[in-house]
């Protein structure tokens, strides 16, 4: 505020800033202007004045030449008309002398003959007049004419001569003197300008004829001694005899003298001309100093009538600045000032409507924020117990994933089991094959017993006992068949129970273990069949041997017996099918084992598939956990949030309170 | 403020419009003006010359011309121009009887302009476009004069001259003399001036003058005349006494004509009288249309004068 303060201008200084200025500069145009222009109306109206004040002077000098040459013209008429003779001429003369105050010494007369003859008074000296100058210029001429200055005795002079007109010789001639001295005088006392000088130039010899300086009278112009104009003028006046010029500070106009070589020059200087004017600028500096002035004091007081309503406006806008707006402004007048007083009390109507209404609507936001804290609150509440609620979700999960890992590991023990199974009835089935191995074998060598049994015909009646035996062992064997057979039975149906055990797995897969041992008994049972049925034929063997002595001694017995060998093949062949199609069902078994395999194996895959869906599940309950945590964060923030527009909302109801409305 | 603004702006454009009007207006064309002409006397054969060259041109113009005559007084003339400005012509054309009276005769003339011929009132009495001067060079003829003689006497380099002047104080005088003198001046030889006088325009007066100056025993090579009725003078009593001078003078009348046809007299100037008549006229015309009188041949720049050409006569042209 503070800083601003000292920027800032009143509206009086300000006016009177620009004003001011302005008006010296416009008053110091009108004062250069108004000099400029009078100054060369001045010196245009001295000029006229000087050529009107020249040309008098000339005339007023012609006149006066001409007024001494017309005396000397009667002067010389009366001699030409009396033409007296040479005695009476001295006294003729003696009547001019003094007889003029321009010429003195009167006039005198010489003939060519160089008589001379003068007025007897006179003291004019003339040894021989014919070489005078006067005389010489009088020769040439019989009207009186002025010649050019010259010296006579001690004195300047022009002389005006001319030539007697009488008749008979010898010629004279008549002359009379007038003294530069006078016609200086002349020259001057005629000069109607004031102020103005004026000087006398012979244009025949360039010199001054008259001037008021007596020692520059009848030297040439524009010599060194004499003033610098003198020397400018000398050379304006060769190049032309009239002219009318300003040169070096002086006004300066030249004029012929008529009838003479004469030139009249007068001039004046310029200061004379302008010193008036100097007195007119001085007069109106003054009044422009005195005019600034009085516009300064002007300036002053109308501001200060002008500004007075714009102070109370300002206090009034002050005290608005400080939040009261139960002011209000005084409104008299008709002006631009009174109009803003209006419009500002306007604004402080406007004002305090909206401050009210500012007020209303605070209080109202502040209610509101509260309310939206509250719900937020609640919110996050609702989400906390929601995110407790997954996580339990979460463990549940973790639970029933654990259980889905168990049945898979179960599924892949049975699996493991079907496996150890199926290799052991492919043990069987090696077992088996061995069998009919040697069945074939044991066939063979049937057929090597029927070939005995021709060689040998002397133990038939032997071999027919023996083949009884043969017999019975061979029933035996028919009925270890039947319990293959049996066997075979049962274990068919204990892999049925087991392929339905193995599909109900997911209860329970113990059962399955107790169906495998059996089938692993059933094995056992089969295996000691079998070593029981080659007990059997290693007892039909020792038979056959018995029954090979007994041939050795009975061929013919052999002969008997080889019948019943025969029908003992043929059985061995039907033994021997029936091995092949035990070993067939077997082969069945096997096969079917091998299914409970593939089945147990399916399900250890399904289980793992579980497994990872169940993994799934979990992660999902993970992610949702850390969402419900996100939004009882966010929840939170809303709630804090909410909590600060409560905050703002009670800052501007408490600011809004500031203004008086 | 505004108003006063307003105001001072429509008073100027009513001053202009009413100015522009009035320059509008005064335009008009030849035929129908009315000129007076005002002679100091019309038996002068110069100015007769003059006043048949006016007559035929004005003629020509469509314009209408009145011719009154003086009489040698001035009193006369100034009624006579008090009697045409009431009458109002249009232009006046006058050789004034007295050239010192241009101004009286300007002051009672107003706005009518003026052509003045014949005899010039000074410079200073002369205006711009409105009263001006009709005639030939006086400076031109005596310039003139000085080169004939410079001519025809070429080879000499002292020249002995006599002049004889017209009335003292005569403009025309004055100039003829100067210019003459001056020109001599300026040459390369020494000019003795052996007589300078006035003779007053006249014949008798000039003979007494020659006279006097022979018995001064002077030598002379040239008379040089302010005009040839003077130089026909001198030229009487130089053949009475058997002296041949040059002899040169200025008008180129009909007596001077045969005495320089003769070689009596070598030199002469002729003005025509015609051509100036003639450019009266046509000034006059010029100055009561308001136009400018540089647009017309031989205007000199200030725009107060025509200077109607002069032609040299000597034995090869002379009639």
């Amino acid at each position: 505020m503070k800083t601003n303060r000292k920027k800032k201008r009143s509206i009086k200084v300000k006016l009177t800033l620009t004003i001011i200025p302005i008006v010296t500069i416009l008053l110091l145009i009108l004062v250069g202007l108004s000099y400029s222009i009078s100054s060369k109306m001045l010196q245009r109206d001295a000029n006229d004045l000087l050529e009107s004040s020249v040309k008098s002077q000339a005339t007023r000098i012609e006149s006066w030449l001409n007024e001494n040459l017309s005396a000397f013209q009667t002067a010389k008429k009366t001699i030409e008309t009396t033409n007296p003779s040479l005695e009476q001429l001295p006294r003729i003369l003696d009547g001019y002398y003094k007889f003029d105050s321009d010429f003195p010494d009167g006039l005198f007369i010489a003939d060519n003959q160089g008589h001379f003859y003068k007025a007897s008074q006179s003291d004019i000296e003339v040894s021989n007049p014919t070489s005078e100058i006067w005389f010489k210029e009088g020769m040439t001429h019989v009207n009186m004419a002025f010649g050019t200055p010259h010296k006579q005795g001690n004195e300047e002079v022009i002389s005006a001569s001319g030539i007697i007109n009488t008749p008979g010789d010898p010629l004279k001639v008549i002359a009379g003197n007038l003294t530069l001295d006078r016609v200086s005088t002349i020259v001057n006392s005629f000069i109607s300008m004031k102020g103005a000088s004026a000087f006398l130039y012979d244009q025949e010899t360039q010199k001054i004829v008259a001037d008021r300086e007596k020692s520059f009278v009848s030297q040439v112009l524009g010599q060194s001694n004499q003033p610098k104009f003198y020397q400018a003028m000398s050379k304006e006046l060769k190049k032309n005899a009239e002219v009318s010029l300003k040169i070096d500070g002086n006004l300066a106009v030249s004029r012929k003298v008529n009838g003479t070589n004469w030139v009249l020059v007068s001039y004046i200087p310029e200061k004379v001309i302008l010193s008036g004017l100097s007195k007119l600028r001085l007069i109106m500096v003054i009044i422009s100093v005195f005019s600034v002035l009085a516009l300064g004091i002007l300036i002053e007081r109308m501001t200060n009538r002008v500004v007075k309503p714009v102070k109370d406006m300002t206090s009034v806008i002050k005290t608005m600045a400080d939040g009261d707006f139960t002011v209000s402004v005084n409104n008299n007048g008709d002006d631009e000032i009174a109009e803003m007083g209006h419009s500002i009390e306007g604004f402080i109507q406007y004002m305090r409507n909206m401050i009210q209404s500012i007020t209303h609507i605070s209080s109202g936001l502040q209610e509101q924020a509260k309310t939206s804290e509250m719900i937020s609150r609640d919110m996050y509440d609702a989400s906390e117990s929601q995110s407790v609620s997954m996580d339990e979700l979460n463990n549940t999960v973790d639970q029933l994933s654990l259980s889905v890992n168990d049945i898979a590991e179960n599924a892949m023990q049975l699996a493991q089991i079907a496996n150890d199974t199926k290799q052991n009835s492919n043990l069987v089935e090696e077992k088996m094959n061995e069998t009919v191995e040697i069945s074939e074998k044991g066939r063979s060598e049937m057929q090597q017993v029927v070939n005995a049994m021709q060689n040998i015909q002397q133990s038939i009646n032997d071999l027919e006992s023996s083949i009884g035996r043969v017999g019975t062992a061979s029933s035996q064997i028919v009925q270890i068949i039947q319990i293959i057979g049996e066997i075979a039975h049962q274990t068919n149906l204990l892999s049925i129970n087991a392929s339905l055990e193995a599909a109900r797995a997911g209860e329970a897969g113990k059962g399955f273990a107790v169906v495998a041992t059996e089938i692993n008994k059933l094995a056992k049972n089969s295996a000691d069949s079998v070593s029981q049925i080659t007990n059997l034929i290693s007892e039909v063997n020792t038979l056959v041997e018995e029954a090979v002595t007994q041939a050795n001694h009975s061929s013919d017995d052999i002969l008997n017996s080889s019948q019943l060998i025969r029908t003992a093949v043929d059985s061995f062949d039907s033994i021997f099918q029936n091995i092949q199609q035990t070993n067939q069902l077997i082969q069945d078994v096997v096969d079917k084992i091998d299914l409970v395999d593939q089945v147990a194996t399916n399900a250890a895959a399904i289980s793992e598939e579980q497994a990872a869906s169940s993994d799934e599940i979990h992660a999902t309950s993970e992610t949702t956990l850390t969402q419900a945590k996100h939004i009882s964060n966010h929840s939170k923030n809303v709630a804090t949030e909410a909590h600060k527009l409560a905050d703002s909302s009670q800052q501007l109801a408490n600011q809004v309170k500031r203004f008086k409305v | 403020m505004k108003k006063y603004v307003q105001i001072i702006l429509l008073a100027c454009c009513f001053l202009f419009i009413l100015s522009g009007c009035g320059s509008s207006n005064d335009s008009k064309s030849a035929s129908g003006q009315k000129y007076l002409m005002l002679v100091q006397n019309d038996t002068d054969g110069f100015i007769k010359q003059i006043m048949d060259a006016a007559k035929t041109q004005a003629q020509n113009q469509g314009a209408e011309l009145t011719i009154k005559s003086a009489d040698g007084s001035s009193e006369v003339q100034l009624a006579q121009l008090k009697q045409g400005v009431k009458e109002k012509y249009d232009a006046i054309l006058c050789r004034p009887v007295d050239a010192d009276t241009a101004q009286e005769m300007e002051a009672v003339a107003k706005e009518i302009p003026i052509v003045f011929f014949n005899a010039r009132p000074s410079n200073d009495l002369l205006m711009p476009n409105r009263f001006i001067y009709v005639g030939s060079s006086e400076l031109a003829a005596g310039k003139y004069q000085a080169e004939y003689i410079l001519e025809k006497l070429g080879s000499r380099d002292e020249i002995n001259v006599m002049i004889l002047r017209g009335e003292n104080g005569n403009s025309a005088a004055q100039e003829r003399t100067l210019a003459l003198e001056e020109t001599l001046k300026e040459s390369d030889k020494k000019i003795n001036f052996v007589f300078n006088d006035t003779a007053n325009w006249d014949a008798d007066t000039a003979k007494k003058m020659v006279e006097v100056f022979l018995r001064t025993k002077q030598p002379v090579d040239v008379v040089a005349c302010n005009n040839d009725v003077m130089a026909l003078g001198a030229l009487e009593v130089f053949e009475q006494n058997g002296l041949k001078p040059l002899i040169v003078g200025i008008d180129a009348t009909t007596e001077a004509q045969s005495a320089i046809k003769e070689d009596r007299m070598q030199f002469s100037v002729l003005q025509s009288g015609s051509q100036q008549g003639e450019y009266m006229i046509k000034a006059a015309n010029q100055l009561v249309n308001k136009k400018r009188l540089k647009d017309i041949k031989y205007a000199n720049k200030q725009e107060t004068a025509i200077w109607v050409p002069l032609s040299k006569i000597d034995k090869s042209n002379a009639q």
